[in-house]
């Protein structure tokens, strides 16, 4: 039961410190106030416990498409968000707007990410002998997240201080991909997409379920059997952010009459 | 001659019979049932033809919720207790695809078998 906690710990909750780390290094580092956090994570806690309280009956909607429905509507608006606040970003607009939509794409991707981990807590605690584990296993979990974190954190903040500071877009953007690529299957699971068969198997070199799979699709959305149009859907969102940003950044760049980096 | 005709009328009848009901199981067969009892996968193992997408039904006859976990099929389903929920899987090349109950990953588990079916087609 402990290594279980700690595995879907790290499948649920690994995405959202990595999300945390973009946000805190670069994004909107101004969002990660003591208050702000704060009030962040109560908000998520209770939107958590009120989905928890109501996911049973939004999963028999839509003939037992409803939970798939509203976790591909929570992870559009959290990415819609969140490329929102980049642009705004590059246009170096009022922070507190930036700070706002971050707290609000932060909640929804919280509450899609750490449902079903609070459903399978809501099991376990009912079972009084296995509490001690889950405890154990929370805390090991989060002790691995927040090491990453802080490792993911430093290495954002060096690659920051050189001249490539610019390119540092470039593994937000592939988390971005990855995090819009998702809806794909979970539209699949339900038969409203319909995927065609892998082009490729990299399991012999990353299992999806390895330590390393996990990590790597935290960060970037890997799938190491990824279908064709996860391949075109995650190749056209990362090519438009990069082109949406850099037709952002040369026309903000143009305005103030700055030299392009 | 009337006995001759007779016969080939219900022959025809017959194959023409056939062929709709096998139509009907060949439908049928994209759809395949499991059951989670006791917090164990019934059937373990289940057989589907390759580069086909089916419809898997799963009935947690449970009193607790169990969630349908697979890296391999790239699935995952919360299943109330004693409710049923369905999941499309495929197209998928031949192989074994692992799946688990994430909530009970020592008793539930089991595998889609993906290999061409002696009676498919």
């Amino acid at each position: 039961m402990l290594i279980n906690t700690v595995v879907l710990l790290l499948r649920d909750l690994l995405p959202v410190f990595v999300l945390l780390t973009f946000l805190r290094a670069f994004i909107v580092p101004d969002a990660f106030s003591y208050k702000n956090i704060r009030n962040v994570a109560i908000t998520s806690f209770l939107f958590v416990l009120l989905i928890i309280q109501i996911v049973e009956p939004i999963s028999e909607w839509f003939e037992g498409a409803g939970l798939e429905l509203m976790q591909v509507s929570l992870i559009i608006m959290s990415f819609m968000l969140f490329l929102l606040i980049t642009l705004l970003r590059i246009h170096r607009q009022n922070t507190n707007i930036c700070i706002r939509l971050a707290n609000i794409g932060l909640e929804v991707f919280i509450v899609v990410k750490t449902s079903n981990f609070f459903i399978f807590l809501h099991v376990y605690l009912q079972d009084k002998s296995q509490v001690f584990n889950v405890f154990i296993g929370v805390m090991l979990g989060i002790g691995i997240c927040m090491s990453f974190s802080a490792i993911f954190y430093y290495l954002l903040k060096e690659w920051q201080e050189t001249s490539l500071k610019t390119l540092l877009y470039i593994p937000w953007f592939l988390f971005l991909s990855g995090m819009i690529s998702q809806v794909l299957a979970l539209l699949a699971q339900v038969d409203i997409f319909s995927l065609s068969a892998p082009l490729w198997s990299s399991e012999h070199l990353i299992e999806n379920s390895s330590e390393y799979g996990q990590l790597l699709s935290a960060l970037i959305g890997y799938q190491s059997a990824p279908a064709r149009e996860f391949l075109i859907l995650y190749s056209i969102v990362f090519l438009g952010l990069v082109l949406l940003t850099a037709i952002t950044h040369f026309f903000v760049k143009n305005r103030q009459g700055l030299p392009h980096e | 001659m009337w006995s001759n005709l007779l016969n080939k009328i219900l022959t025809q009848l017959l194959l023409v019979s056939f062929l709709i009901l096998s139509t009907e199981i060949e439908a049928a067969d994209n759809t395949y049932y499991l059951v989670i009892e006791n917090h164990v996968f019934k059937p373990s193992v289940i057989e589907i033809p390759p580069n086909k997408k089916v419809k898997l039904v799963i009935h947690n006859k449970d009193k607790l919720p169990e969630e349908f976990d697979s890296f391999d099929l790239n699935r995952e389903k919360v299943i109330f207790a004693g409710k049923k929920s369905t999941i499309y899987i495929g197209p998928l090349p031949a192989g074994e695809y692992y799946f688990i109950g994430e909530y009970h990953p020592v008793s539930a588990q089991g595998k889609v078998l993906i290999k061409e079916l002696k009676n498919a087609d």
